[in-house]
């Protein structure tokens, strides 16, 4: 799987909500089950930025950090989050249409 | 004695410079400008509430910023609806009404040039937030960033009035002119951001540079003096109208698509 937003430009540096919905596809495009190392790996993010975002993600309650199979940490995504990531693209346009 | 007396003339001097202020000012002129401002409450509150719901969803701080702008609006037209009331009271020429007017006059002007100035902010962060959204992460540099634009804000207002004393209101028409530049340039680079090369199909943008343009160039009217200065002032009252009629249109197309 490849790091997200590939078809940006090179060096184009990406917005918040672009990268949390980086972030919440990466997790949707693992069938909603994924390890914090390899969600912050393909979401393509620095230590510290991937724990502000996650963090942030948690507490908005849209991601949550389970138990799998009784033994690891895996990230999934709650309907909040799953609803978020479906309106995206309408959200973006709505902010275009607004000039915002 | 004395100063009771003094204190009579006092009061009956304030009431008597109340009465010809309100005596310059016509029925027909409030009324009209009654209804106008109830609108403008009405339909500020209405965009703040319909953006409210779109924000619980996403929660985008320029969103915030742009739900507060209608909120400000909504309370400073308030104010100044109350003020045009305490006219038209004031027009029955009773003594109660007289110093009702003449004691609130300044406290409600003051009150709606506060919320106006904070809806101005609020509307320049709207647009510029996703311009500085990646470096602003903890809550202190947002409330530093928000403070910033209050003071620029502010400076804005002060420039303008030097400008306009030392050189004239041309001039100062001028850099307001430069401003507004400035202000679309932001509004056409948010336009393009986010990846999107559709064309945009409802230009509810519009709304928005119709806004900046009658707060940040609202003092045209003073370059023209008695009746003309007051027809342009009620084209602004009816602008604004437009523009939130805008607004709501696109905020409510909006809410449905983002919250069904």
């Amino acid at each position: 799987m490849e790091p997200y937003s590939s078809d940006m430009k090179p060096f184009q540096k990406r917005s918040r909500l672009e990268i949390i919905q980086d972030i919440l596809k990466v997790i949707r495009d693992s069938n909603n089950i994924i390890s914090p190392t390899k969600l912050q790996r393909l979401s393509n993010l620095s230590y510290q930025m991937f724990e502000e975002y996650l963090g942030e993600l948690e507490s908005k309650g849209m991601v949550e950090l389970k138990q799998y199979k009784g033994k690891r940490n895996v990230y999934a995504l709650t309907p909040k989050g799953k609803q978020f990531l479906d309106k995206y693209e309408d959200f973006i346009s709505f902010l275009r249409e607004f000039g915002i | 004695m004395t100063a009771g007396l003094f204190n009579a003339t006092l009061s009956e001097e304030f009431l008597n410079q109340v009465s010809e202020g309100v005596a310059v000012v016509s029925l027909f002129d409030i009324i009209f400008s009654l209804l106008l401002l109830a609108l403008m409450v009405g339909l500020a509150l209405q965009i703040f509430r319909e953006t409210s719901k779109i924000y619980s969803f996403m929660e985008y701080e320029g969103l915030r910023y742009f739900k507060n702008t209608f909120l400000f609006y909504g309370l400073a037209n308030f104010f100044l609806f109350l003020l045009i009331l305490m006219f038209l009271l004031a027009k029955s020429s009773t003594k109660e009404s007289l110093y009702l007017l003449g004691i609130s006059m300044i406290p409600l002007f003051l009150l709606a040039g506060v919320c106006f100035w904070f809806a101005k902010v609020n509307l320049l962060s709207s647009i510029s937030w996703k311009m500085v959204e990646g470096t602003l992460g903890k809550r202190f540099h947002k409330f530093l960033y928000f403070i910033f634009l209050m003071f620029l804000t502010l400076m804005d207002t002060l420039v303008y009035i030097l400008i306009s004393l030392l050189l004239g209101e041309y001039y100062a028409f001028g850099y307001k002119a430069f401003i507004f530049v400035f202000i679309l340039l932001l509004i056409r680079s948010n336009m393009r951001s986010g990846g999107e090369t559709k064309p945009i199909t409802n230009p509810y943008y519009l709304g928005l540079i119709l806004l900046f343009t009658l707060s940040f160039l609202g003092n045209i009217s003073m370059l023209h003096e008695g009746k003309s200065a007051e027809l342009i002032s009620y084209a602004f009252d009816l602008l604004t109208l437009i523009a939130y009629v805008i607004i709501l249109k696109g905020i409510r197309k909006w809410s449905r698509i983002l919250l069904t």
